[in-house]
């Protein structure tokens, strides 16, 4: 029995209650150990970026995909190896290029000699069949190959010559962006960025970051990473992890607010605007949305913004979601779902101060 | 989530529920003290609005200018109560406002929303339930509901209060301004006065002297006015044996009177008896005063006469000087001075007692006053009253005049006056005033043309007085 500060009657309850609730308390407690243990991991590897990481991680239990835009050089390709280390999964990496087909992300049936002397077609996976997968400068590639990898982030599966197969729970994509040498790319259309979880900036490290990178990195000793989970039981145990972050409960107040938010990126003027709409609760239509923003986030946005706060909430060590859970997603869930007009990129507007202004509006909805 | 009474998870979440409506129900007392001190406030504003118009402008303009002052009183009552309504707490809310004040993180309202959406008995809606079900016990002492909500006097009383005494002010001010006071005796007083007086007079008069039931009804314990138609009800009795005509009318009355118990009955009658006999003895004794000091009158007036002739003799007699004139002028020239202060004591008497006649005037003969008749019986003696024996229906009201005129012509050997009581026990009055020699042989009866209805019962007086 616990020593509470409350009166007899609400410790008898408490006391009561002590065995019951033991499940869905260890399993939120393992859940906040296995989080922290992760970004200690990481932290051995990946100088700085502790927001990153902790973006990253979020959408990784909550089940997305990340865009990560940062210039080279700064640790893209080591995050996502140790990530796959750490979480003892299996890694792949596509370093996208101009003539990268489809079938060498997804796979192809080759002919292969049976032992019994006959040929037959058989399918060779291709490296998107590992748990994560680290998609280099997919910027680079035609759109018929990003559209064959955002194929199978979105469903979890791939088509090769009509049959379908089944990607390896769980699937975590880790796609870059190199925002410099953008000639000859392939920018990603708004319905495949849609597809990402988040959308997350590398930033240069700072001074003291950059001096422990190159005192960590230009020596023999080698960082050592222990993995969090066993072989076995990686992939189970993070499946399960998911499914206690879909478990986290929603006050109604917290989704009104949601669908507030995603409204309120909306134009005044946007295409397949619903007239008739009624909201209980709604935002005023900020000038900045107005005059920069030309399409506003999808509804996906929303189940972003949801699933997001449920992690935060989780790590939080509560069962609930918060107005803040909710804000401190909202950054890296909108970002790239925002479609600014050619006006904000003549006044270096970008995506960040809309979410901004739009989140300093919402204040007052949360009282 | 509606567990089976007596488990663990229904007792915690019992303790929690009723916190919360303890919570709601303060939230909601505080919002309808609030309206409600709002209300008032535009209640009493516009009441001194309304009380200061009513005294600055003039009738016309406030009835212009009240029209949309009531109106706009309205309007913000109604969004006053609107807003109020929108206002009104429920569970979820009140857990919202909880969460906020007391830095939940949306766990109350979260756990609000669950017991309130999810069905009774149905499983939980997650893993995670009773994890936040703890995690609220955990917190409850964070949430206590003084804490939270302490009972306190909404800020709005202040301007209600104010506005309150803003009113009082405004209403006392044109009460406690000396212009307020009106001059009892100034013109326009006395203007407004004349000018009300006919109208309000006859009001007055109309409901004194009425003898219609409802101003009975109306004032049903009145002693006055009772014993006024109980007056007039007993001569209304009178009447009523003689003429059969207006039994319908006065038997109303007569049933107004016979309704009252017995016991008041007769005090009544006894009441009226009384004042009448001291009335009649009021009269006598004024009369007999006034006899007295006619008789002294002239008494002075000889004995002044006889003092002035011996003093004119003694003067011419023994020469006496001025001095003793002097002594005697004053009293020969008291004597014309008192005469004519009698004169004028008797013409007031005299004026008063037309005056009272003028008012018996549809009513000559009946004896109420002994001495009157007595002395003048002017009425009741000369027996030449042209509607003695006229059509009753012009006399305007007076049908007893019949029965009196005859004992006031006969009972001559008494005076003042005699009460008996006829068969259905009322009360006639008979005048007993002596009649002098002329007026006996002027007796109306004994002149007159009788009907023949009428002559039984002037036989019958006649061998009556006879007797007698």
């Amino acid at each position: 029995m616990s020593e509470t500060p409350k009166g007899v009657s609400v410790s008898t309850s408490q006391d009561v209650l002590e065995d019951t609730l033991t499940p869905s308390t260890e399993l939120v407690l393992e859940f906040q150990d296995t989080f922290q243990r992760i970004q200690s991991e990481l932290a051995k590897v990946i100088i700085g970026h502790e927001e990153l990481i902790k973006d990253i991680l979020i959408a990784f239990f909550a089940g997305g995909h990340v865009l990560i835009e940062g210039v080279p050089g700064t640790g893209k390709t080591l995050l996502v190896r140790s990530l796959a280390r750490v979480l003892n999964l299996s890694f792949s990496r596509i370093q996208f290029t101009v003539d990268l087909m489809p079938a060498d992300v997804t796979g192809t049936r080759m002919v292969v000699d049976q032992d019994d002397g006959r040929r037959d077609f058989v399918f060779v996976e291709g490296p998107i069949f590992s748990h994560v997968l680290l998609a280099d400068e997919i910027n680079r590639s035609t759109p018929k190959t990003q559209a064959a990898l955002l194929e199978a982030m979105a469903e979890l599966q791939v088509t090769v010559a009509g049959t379908t197969y089944q990607l390896h729970p769980p699937f975590f994509v880790l796609a870059t962006l190199n925002p410099i040498e953008m000639e000859g790319t392939y920018p990603l259309p708004e319905a495949q960025l849609d597809r990402f979880f988040f959308k997350v900036r590398l930033t240069y490290p700072t001074h003291h970051e950059v001096r422990r990178i190159i005192s960590s990195t230009t020596t023999t000793a080698e960082p050592d990473i222990q993995p969090v989970f066993s072989e076995a039981e990686a992939a189970e145990k993070i499946m399960a992890f998911r499914h206690l972050v879909r478990d986290v409960l929603v006050a109604p107040n917290i989704e009104e607010y949601i669908a507030a938010l995603i409204h309120a990126t909306l134009p005044a003027d946007a295409l397949y605007m619903n007239q008739t709409d009624t909201a209980a609760v709604t935002l005023p239509k900020d000038d900045l949305v107005s005059r920069y923003v030309n399409f506003g986030s999808s509804p996906r946005g929303g189940q972003t913004l949801m699933l997001g706060a449920k992690v935060a909430a989780l790590l939080d060590g509560r069962a609930n979601v918060s107005y803040d859970d909710v804000d401190q997603v909202m950054l890296p869930a909108l970002n790239h779902r925002l479609v600014l007009n050619f006006a904000a990129e003549a006044e270096n507007i970008d995506p960040a101060s809309i979410i901004e202004r739009i989140l300093q509006s919402a204040k007052k909805i949360q009282r | 989530m509606d567990w089976p009474p007596g488990t663990e998870e229904r007792s915690a979440l019992t303790e929690v529920e009723a916190r919360l409506h303890k919570l709601q129900a303060r939230f909601n007392l505080y919002t309808a003290q609030h309206r409600f001190y709002g209300i008032g406030t535009v209640f009493a504003l516009g009441f001194a609005l309304f009380t200061f118009l009513a005294f600055s402008l003039s009738s016309f303009w406030f009835v212009l200018a009240a029209w949309p002052l009531l109106a706009l009183a309205g309007y913000v009552c109604f969004r006053l109560l609107r807003r109020g309504l929108a206002d009104w707490t429920n569970l979820h809310t009140a857990a919202r406002r909880v969460d906020l004040q007391a830095g939940l993180k949306q766990r109350l309202s979260t756990l609000t929303a669950q017991i309130l959406a999810n069905p009774s008995n149905g499983p939980p809606a997650s893993r995670l339930w009773t994890y936040l079900l703890r995690d609220n016990l955990d917190r409850l002492s964070l949430w206590e509901v003084k804490k939270v909500a302490p009972r306190r006097i909404p800020w709005s009383v202040l301007p209600f209060l104010a506005a309150l005494m803003f009113a009082f002010l405004v209403a006392s001010i044109p009460l406690l301004s000396p212009a307020s006071e009106p001059e009892p005796f100034s013109l326009t007083n006395l203007e407004l006065v004349s000018s009300e007086l006919p109208e309000r007079a006859g009001q007055l008069v109309d409901k004194r002297l009425s003898t219609r039931p409802e101003d009975f009804t109306a004032r049903p314990l009145d002693p006055l006015p009772v014993g006024e138609t109980l007056s007039e009800q007993a001569d209304s009795q009178i009447s009523l044996q003689d003429h059969a005509a207006d039994e319908e009318g006065l038997g109303q009355e007569l049933l107004d009177l016979a309704s009252l118990p017995e016991d008041l009955q007769q005090a009544l009658r006894t009441a009226l008896q009384g004042l009448q006999e001291s009335q009649s003895s009021l009269d006598e004794q004024n009369a007999a005063e006034g006899r007295h000091l006619l008789n002294e009158e002239q008494t002075q007036d000889v004995h002044a006469e006889q003092q002035a002739g011996d003093a004119s003799q003694q003067a011419l007699g023994e020469g006496q000087t001025g001095q003793g004139a002097e002594r005697t002028v004053p009293g020969s020239q008291q004597a014309p001075e008192q005469g004519s202060g009698l004169q004028k004591l008797k013409q007031a008497r005299l004026d008063r007692r037309k005056a009272v006649g003028a008012f018996q005037s549809a009513n000559p003969q009946l004896p109420r006053r002994g001495g009157q008749a007595g002395r003048g019986g002017m009425g009741a003696g000369s027996g030449t009253d042209r509607r003695l024996y006229g059509n009753e229906t012009n006399l305007e009201g007076t049908p007893q005049t019949f029965r009196l005129s005859l004992d006031a012509s006969f009972e001559k050997s008494h005076t003042g006056h005699e009460i008996v009581k006829d068969e259905g026990g009322g009360v006639i009055i008979k005048s007993t005033s002596q009649l002098s020699a002329n007026q006996a042989l002027d007796d109306a009866i004994r002149n007159a043309q009788i009907p023949p209805e009428y002559e039984d019962i002037v036989k019958q007086l006649f061998s009556r007085g006879t007797v007698q």
